[in-house]
């Protein structure tokens, strides 16, 4: 097979959510000795690009979203191995905090986002679900990130996003990163109120936003 | 002595009630809070919410059970009251509705989702529904109602599991996306696909609620009521969630979404109510477009 088939394949295998052709393209890749970073810049990135795509356009629903994202996670595993013994380009892309907000135990959209985010470059650390605004301040000031998500499902767990922000606030590191916002009955209105940089109306909207907001390096 | 739900919902257009959760909220229900909960420790607010929604005309209260399976209580360390819950949430029901209203067991999803997004199967979820419609059950509600179901093959393991413990009527409400290519559930069934396999599962009424606003669901209304050989049941969201100083509002009036409303009566519509953001004042404008349009 030719680096161009396994290119060619690999954004296929996201597009059809198949992840087990996705990791074994990507060893087959490697195995050839080539550069990990292309084949996540012209399969892995495209391909679900194009499952973002067929989203918005109403062709494709969740579990193909779902499927297509895992069709990337796994073949980025395979690549991963490769590219922590080289010097990571990845490493110096912009980080990402993100969780669903306390008393909420919804974890499939938040993970979308995380996993869309980490295909289209940007480094992720999920704090899972049911996260306290302290447990957000806490992950920053240990690490600082340039973009925070946080996702709600509910209308009863929602109030709480701005409790995040407000912490922020009272430990002056507002400034120093923006927020995203995110969730079934989170509008943009609602996210300018509450004084979020950004808002995404579904996880493709999400990544679209931290691109406009934190900028993507390429 | 009621007659019997079906005979009702037979005759003309049944008004349910509206939000629970919404109403928890401005009632100082914090945002981590359980709001089944509430049944056992705020029981006077729920029975008071029910009483508001009687008084408004609502001819069914929707007991205080929407995340009530053992999964999503046990994230408040409440999987072993669910039984009182449930019953409790029934008898308090039943309390506000005396002979005046029919009183609907709640089921809401159960928390769990099918591959590729979780790990969910047909056997968990029939088990998880059985054990909550179970409880609910032990105090005789007139109706079981599976709601804002999101996923077809979730809806039917709750519909299996309902009508294997009962004979009482069942109702199965979706909830709908407008999408480019029209109104699909968050995982892909179409509406003609859903009201099939939802009457041949054997439920009684089914329909749609919550994520869609009166005006959002003119165009569903009319499709529900022709994919449909069922009476068709519809409880919009009071339009998108605001919040403020004051709690989460919603921007639609109670009046501007009874005059929506009213468009969505079409033939085949055989019940109405509201969803998220809804009050008993909203309650109260159907209450009166319903008696308007038998007098006519």
């Amino acid at each position: 097979m030719t680096s161009e088939q396994i290119i060619e394949q690999t954004r296929q295998a996201v597009i059809d959510g198949d992840a087990e052709s996705s990791r074994k393209l990507a060893g087959s890749w490697l195995e050839m000795g080539l550069d990990p970073l292309l084949l996540i810049n012209r399969a892995l990135t495209p391909g679900i690009e194009d499952v973002g795509r067929l989203w918005e356009e109403g062709e494709y629903f969740l579990p193909e979203l779902v499927a297509g994202a895992e069709a990337v996670k796994t073949g980025m595993q395979i690549l991963e191995k490769e590219l922590s013994q080289m010097k990571n380009p990845l490493s110096e892309t912009r980080r990402v905090i993100i969780g669903t907000i306390f008393g909420d135990i919804h974890d499939i959209g938040k993970s979308l986002v995380a996993t869309l985010l980490r295909a289209n470059g940007y480094r992720v650390q999920d704090l899972g679900s049911d996260v306290h605004a302290s447990r957000f301040l806490e992950a920053f000031q240990k690490e600082p990130a340039d973009l925070i998500c946080i996702s709600a499902l509910l209308t009863t767990t929602m109030i709480g996003i701005p409790d995040v922000i407000r912490i922020f606030n009272e430990h002056s590191c507002r400034s120093q990163v923006k927020f995203l916002i995110g969730g079934a009955p989170v509008t943009g209105s609602w996210a300018e109120t509450i004084g979020a940089d950004g808002y995404g109306a579904d996880a493709v909207d999400a990544v679209r936003t931290a691109n406009r907001l934190i900028g993507k390096i390429q | 002595m009621m007659q019997p739900f079906i005979e009702r919902l037979n005759k003309n257009v049944v008004l349910f009630d509206g939000a629970m959760g919404t109403q928890l909220i401005n009632k100082g229900m914090k945002h981590n809070d359980c709001a089944e909960r509430w049944v056992l420790d705020h029981r006077e607010t729920i029975l008071n919410i029910h009483r508001d929604y009687v008084r408004a005309g609502a001819e069914v209260l929707t007991t205080d059970t929407f995340c009530g399976t053992k999964f999503h209580l046990e994230k408040h360390g409440l999987a072993a009251r669910l039984d009182d819950i449930s019953r409790e949430a029934v008898r308090c029901a039943r309390e506000a509705a005396e002979d005046k209203a029919f009183v609907a067991g709640d089921v809401g999803p159960s928390g769990l989702m099918y591959p590729p997004m979780g790990n969910a199967t047909d056997a968990l979820l029939e088990d998880l529904f059985a054990e909550q419609i179970e409880s609910l059950l032990k105090e005789s509600p007139d109706i079981i109602l599976i709601e804002t179901q999101y996923d077809l093959r979730e809806a039917l393991s709750a519909l299996r599991s309902a009508r294997k413990l009962t004979t009482l009527p069942i109702g199965v409400t979706m909830t709908y996306n407008h999408t480019k290519r029209g109104f699909y559930t968050l995982v892909g069934n179409s509406v003609s696909q859903c009201c099939q396999a939802i009457a041949a599962e054997g439920a009684d009424f089914m329909g749609a609620n919550c994520t869609l606003t009166p005006e959002d669901m003119l165009e569903l209304a009319p499709l529900l009521a022709s994919s449909a050989e069922l009476p068709v049941l519809i409880q919009p969201n009071a339009g998108q969630p605001v919040l403020g100083s004051d709690g989460v509002t919603y921007k639609t009036t109670a009046e501007a979404f009874a005059k929506s409303a009213a468009r969505l009566l079409v033939k085949g519509v055989g019940a109405i109510g509201g969803c998220c953001g809804t009050s008993p004042l909203f309650i109260k404008y159907l209450r009166d477009l319903l008696d308007m349009r038998t007098t006519l």
